[in-house]
């Protein structure tokens, strides 16, 4: 058996590690970086898929070459276009997985198939599935899915383990919300509640920024999908984070963008805050829902830990103070501590020594149950939606119902099992059906008693037992995709290999050509020449393959972007 | 260790013999064992014993939690309130009276539809309502009675009657008989009325222009009611969501830093009677401050080198245009007519403020006074809470210059009118009630309460002692 790795699967930058001694090993991707972004992209050359901070620019300069964002497109069954390829969410987080994957067996020097991965904690059960389906594509035996904010949480825990102390994890990462309350005692982390929404996120920041630049400028709102789009996007991730440094920065927008002259802008803090606004104040109704769900006051809080980029940001330190009235601290680096977590849970598993003596107890972030019909008035209003199991319960767990049926002589009841937290069943999730079967004749009602089991990995099962002749029906519904064979996974690795770049052919080179021509397509076009001039060379000595040529115009190529974008990736 | 380690769980429903801790045992005592248990029985490799180990947890805790809550909620009655159970005959020797309301409340619950009825004779016959609710009640029942609907209350004892009578009636729902706890979850009706009371709340929200941060403490802790008595419905708690924002949104209009909140009182005061009266009291008000101006002026010594009264008073006028509106929705000609008026007493009070600062602004805000000599306590309260509360001057020696200041103000004749006016003033609370039956002026009355405390002049009959 191989050793498990924690992996953090970001909306906009992934991470993996694993945890040696009592610290955690970040493994870098090629161009030596321990984030690596999660984006996909054709390489037009090779005809292969690239994963990373590359794709990232080749996405922001050819957006219809790839895809990034999708782990906010998880669990649905919407298709993205790489190039010519439509691709699903899963495959394409599978290749992102798969990719860390080759950077952890590079560093390790061995075979690495077994992981820990995050999802956001307010992910549904569709959402939780689609990540394994993935990890698993990925070659990957997923020993255990768990929640970002937990993660974090037990990477702030491991080395406070004497302490006992409730805090709350506030995690905003590129796409997602969670709010969590905690409690560590006597070296026990229990998740007390949990809250969020899994559509917003630093993205959305960026992408009201965006749109705000354009208003400002006088310019429609591109399209998404566009080169203008893309171009502005970055643009405005470049002002998100300039502004979290100073009060007010100054924004150059491509002729590409303007559609016209190339324009400059200032941009203050001030103004961006309003704009932000609408987006700050659905902070609120997680924060204190979570509260809520743990039953306590904010004054109980005694600590509070950001987690991911987003937190970086002033205006949601401020309103998260506000609303906690705490001034959250940074421990450690947000983007790295869901990762952390997630390889100190690996090891747990593994039962390292390091963290023998720690034990986590998470809960369920959705309500289970099944839909009934109710008797208003003297109407039967059927759909409605009736938690078994209710959310922040501690998992695993198993909770009962009685039911009964309606009409005399009701021989067959169809449960529906709904995942949610809504009153009607029709805005939850439909998760899947039981039928009860040779209910006794005789007058209405006849009660049976339903019940719920619910795992760690996400497993359901249901049970419904007829009170009067105890027969019992169940069902299981598993989603973690069962066992996954050896086989299985070399054929999953072959798979992928099969479509992908090779990551380790000259990446330095990939990733110098894509920021080359992202930077390109910025420029105005009489600035133009000289860059161009550059590439070609470039491109001329990457057809050569001749080592010599291709230092020296690497080299030169690489002194103009610096000169160009003041080292500033995004 | 191994023996321990290879003990089976007790197979026992008693969640301390599970736990294997003492009855008594305190909170940390039953973490410690809890913590021991789970490491043994870890959530992933024995999902079964975790559960029970879990639940027993729970059951412990809970306990400790509800045994706590509903403490703090009878000590934070209001003492009439408190005294009508405490004063009552101990239960063992029930009067006459006790034994025949607890008859008529049984014929009550075992005659539903008659319930309404009876429990109307009952409150019409003038029996407290903490009875009721303390006796051998179906409390759901009582909830649905009218005379228990929020929108009828009108008292702030009763408000939180109502809410002991939540809590209670879940508890005995939950302890009782947890089938029913689950319907009762699911009975459309009572979520109805709780949606109902939590809109009417929403609704006055909208209402009371003026908000103050007291006022909306009142409506969230009438929420936290709700959340206590009703947990986990997903329903409720989405109402409750949506009001918070928009609690959260007046209060970050109300709870501002700086002089918002004495403008708050300020406001207030200056639509309560009569131009002519209001004059005459400020006028009266100044000269009182002005007498006693050489003892405040040596507190106000330390003051002045600290924060610059001349930008403290532009402050307080910066604030006025952007956020008049806001706070009090006032036709616009009488706010205009405010401004005018504001800008010469302001001028006044500048040259006041230079010398004498926070007096010059008490002086402003008393001269926009109204009748009641009540209102000069208000002016003065707005000093005492920028004094103690404003975080941007945190200056020690304010609470000393606001109470010399509330000392010039609340002199014994000022209280005692107050007092021939209202016949009784016990104390902090009776004022809350009187502000949620007088709306608006809740926060004028609580600054009257604050003071009845605070000065010293007055204990809880009423009667001042310094007369």
């Amino acid at each position: 058996m191989g050793p498990i790795v924690g992996i953090d699967l970001g909306t906009t930058n992934s991470a993996i590690g694993i945890l040696e001694g009592e610290r955690v090993r970040f493994f870098p991707n090629p161009l030596g970086d321990v984030l690596t972004p999660s984006a996909i992209a054709l390489d037009a050359r090779s005809r292969g898929l690239i994963v990373g901070r590359t794709a990232k620019d080749v996405i922001a300069a050819n957006p219809h070459l790839g895809a990034a964002r999708f782990k906010t497109e998880m669990g649905t069954a919407k298709k993205l276009a790489v190039g010519d390829r439509m691709m699903t969410p899963v495959e394409l987080s599978a290749h992102v997985l798969d990719a860390l994957r080759s950077d952890a067996e590079r560093a390790l020097g061995v075979v690495v198939n077994r992981c820990v991965v995050t999802v956001p904690a307010y992910f549904d059960d569709a959402q939780r599935h689609a990540t394994r389906q993935a990890a698993e594509q990925a070659g990957f035996v997923v020993e255990r899915i768990i929640n970002e904010p937990t993660a974090a949480a037990i990477a702030y825990g491991m080395h406070r383990r004497e302490d006992e102390t409730m805090f709350a994890v506030i995690d905003l990462g590129g796409g997602t919300f969670d709010a969590c309350v905690m409690e560590l005692f006597e070296g026990i982390l229990q998740v007390k509640s949990v809250a969020g929404e899994s559509r917003l996120g630093g993205e959305d920041f960026t992408a009201a920024l965006a749109q705000y630049i354009a208003t400002r400028a006088g310019i429609a709102i591109p399209a998404e999908g566009s080169l203008a789009w893309a171009l502005l996007y970055k643009r405005a991730e470049l002002v998100k984070r300039a502004l979290t440094r100073w009060p007010m920065t100054d924004v150059k927008l491509a002729g590409e963008v303007t559609g016209g002259e190339e324009r400059e802008l200032s941009i203050t803090v001030e103004e961006v805050d309003r704009v932000w606004a609408p987006l700050l104040l659905r902070l609120h109704a997680p924060i204190r829902a979570a509260l809520r769900g743990a039953r306590i006051e904010r004054s109980q809080l005694a600590d509070v830990i950001l987690v991911g980029g987003a937190t970086r940001m002033p205006c949601v330190r401020k309103v998260v103070a506000e609303i906690l009235e705490k001034e959250p601290l940074a421990h450690g680096d947000p983007d790295l501590l869901v990762a952390e977590g997630a390889a100190i849970q690996a090891a747990m598993i593994d039962g390292a020594k390091a963290v023998g003596e720690m034990v986590v107890t998470d809960v369920a972030s959705h309500s289970l149950g099944i839909d009934v019909v109710k008797l208003i008035g003297s109407r039967n209003v059927s759909g409605y939606f009736t938690p078994i199991i209710h959310r922040n319960t501690v998992i695993p767990t198993s909770q009962w119902e009685s039911f009964s049926t309606l009409e005399d002589d009701q021989r067959e009841v169809l449960l529906r099992i709904y995942e949610g937290d809504n009153r009607r069943v029709e805005d939850n999730r439909k998760i899947g059906e039981l039928e009860i079967r040779d209910i006794p004749r005789g007058k209405a009602p006849k009660s049976f008693r339903v019940r719920l089991t619910y795992d760690l990995n996400g497993m359901l099962e249901v049970e419904a037992e007829v009170e009067e002749t105890k027969a019992v029906a169940s069902a299981v519904f598993r989603r973690d995709g069962g066992e996954v064979s050896g086989d299985a996974l070399e054929q999953a690795r072959a798979r992928l290999k099969a479509v992908r770049a090779d990551p380790l052919d000259r990446p330095r080179y990939r990733d110098l050509h894509a920021r080359a021509k992202l930077l390109w397509s910025e420029l105005d076009h009489r600035k133009r020449d000289r860059l161009d001039m550059l590439i070609h060379q470039f491109e001329a000595a990457l057809a050569k393959r001749d080592p010599k040529e291709l230092e020296r115009t690497y080299d030169a190529l690489l002194k103009c972007c610096e000169e160009l974008d003041r080292g500033e990736r995004w | 260790m191994a023996s321990d380690g290879d003990k089976p769980l007790p197979d026992t429903d008693d969640p301390f013999v599970l736990l294997g801790v003492a009855r008594d045992a305190d909170d940390k005592a039953v973490k410690q064992a809890y913590a021991k248990l789970i490491r043994r029985f870890r959530p992933d490799r024995a999902p079964s014993e975790f559960q029970r180990i879990h639940a027993a947890f729970e059951q412990i805790r809970e306990q400790g939690e509800a045994h706590h809550s509903r403490f703090v909620l009878r000590a934070s009655m209001p003492p009439e309130a408190r005294d009508a159970s405490d004063d009552g005959p101990p239960p063992a020797e029930p009067t006459v009276e006790h034994i025949s309301i607890a008859e008529r409340l049984r014929e009550a619950w075992t005659n539903p539809e008659r319930a309404a009825v009876i429990i109307d004779e009952l409150l019409d016959a003038g029996a407290p309502l903490e009875l009721l609710v303390e006796g051998e009640t179906d409390r759901f029942l009582l909830l649905r009675h009218p005379r228990f609907s929020w929108t009828r209350l009108r008292k702030l004892s009763d408000l939180r009657t109502l809410l002991a009578v939540w809590e209670m009636a879940w508890d005995d729902a939950l302890i009782h008989d947890p089938q029913r706890a689950h319907a009762l979850l699911d009975d459309e009706q009572l979520r109805l009325d709780a949606a109902d009371h939590i809109r009417v709340a929403d609704s006055a929200l909208r209402r009371i222009g003026a908000l103050s941060w007291r006022r909306l403490a009142a409506i969230e802790s009438l929420f936290d009611g709700y959340r206590r008595a009703i947990p986990n419905n997903h329903y409720i708690d989405q109402l409750i969501d949506s009001v918070h924002i928009e609690i959260e949104a007046a209060r970050s209009v109300v709870d501002l830093d700086g002089p918002i909140r004495w403008l708050t009182p300020l406001l207030i005061a200056a639509r309560i009677g009569s131009e002519e009266e209001r004059r005459s009291h400020a006028q009266a008000l100044l000269a009182m401050l002005a007498n006693n101006v050489e003892g405040v002026l040596v507190e106000l010594h330390h003051l002045q080198r600290r924060a610059s009264l001349t930008s403290l008073f532009e402050l307080f006028y910066d604030y006025l245009p952007a956020r008049y509106f806001r706070l009090d929705a006032l036709p616009k000609p009488a706010f205009e007519h405010l401004t005018r008026r504001l800008h010469r007493i302001g001028k006044r009070a500048y040259g006041w403020a230079l010398r004498a600062g926070v007096i010059a602004v008490g002086a402003v805000v008393a001269y926009l006074a109204g009748p009641l000599p009540a209102i000069g306590l208000v002016a003065a309260g707005g000093v005492y809470l920028l004094a103690t509360e404003d975080r941007r001057y945190r200056i020690d020696v304010r609470p000393r210059v606001a109470r010399a200041i509330v000392r010039c103000a609340v002199t014994p004749e000022v209280v005692a009118r107050w007092i021939s006016i209202n016949g009784k003033l016990s104390g902090r609370l009776w004022a809350f009630d009187l502000a949620i039956r007088n709306d608006a002026t809740l926060y004028t009355l609580a600054m009257i309460a604050a003071f009845a405390t605070h000065v010293g002049g007055l204990d809880d009959t009423g009667e001042p002692d310094e007369v």
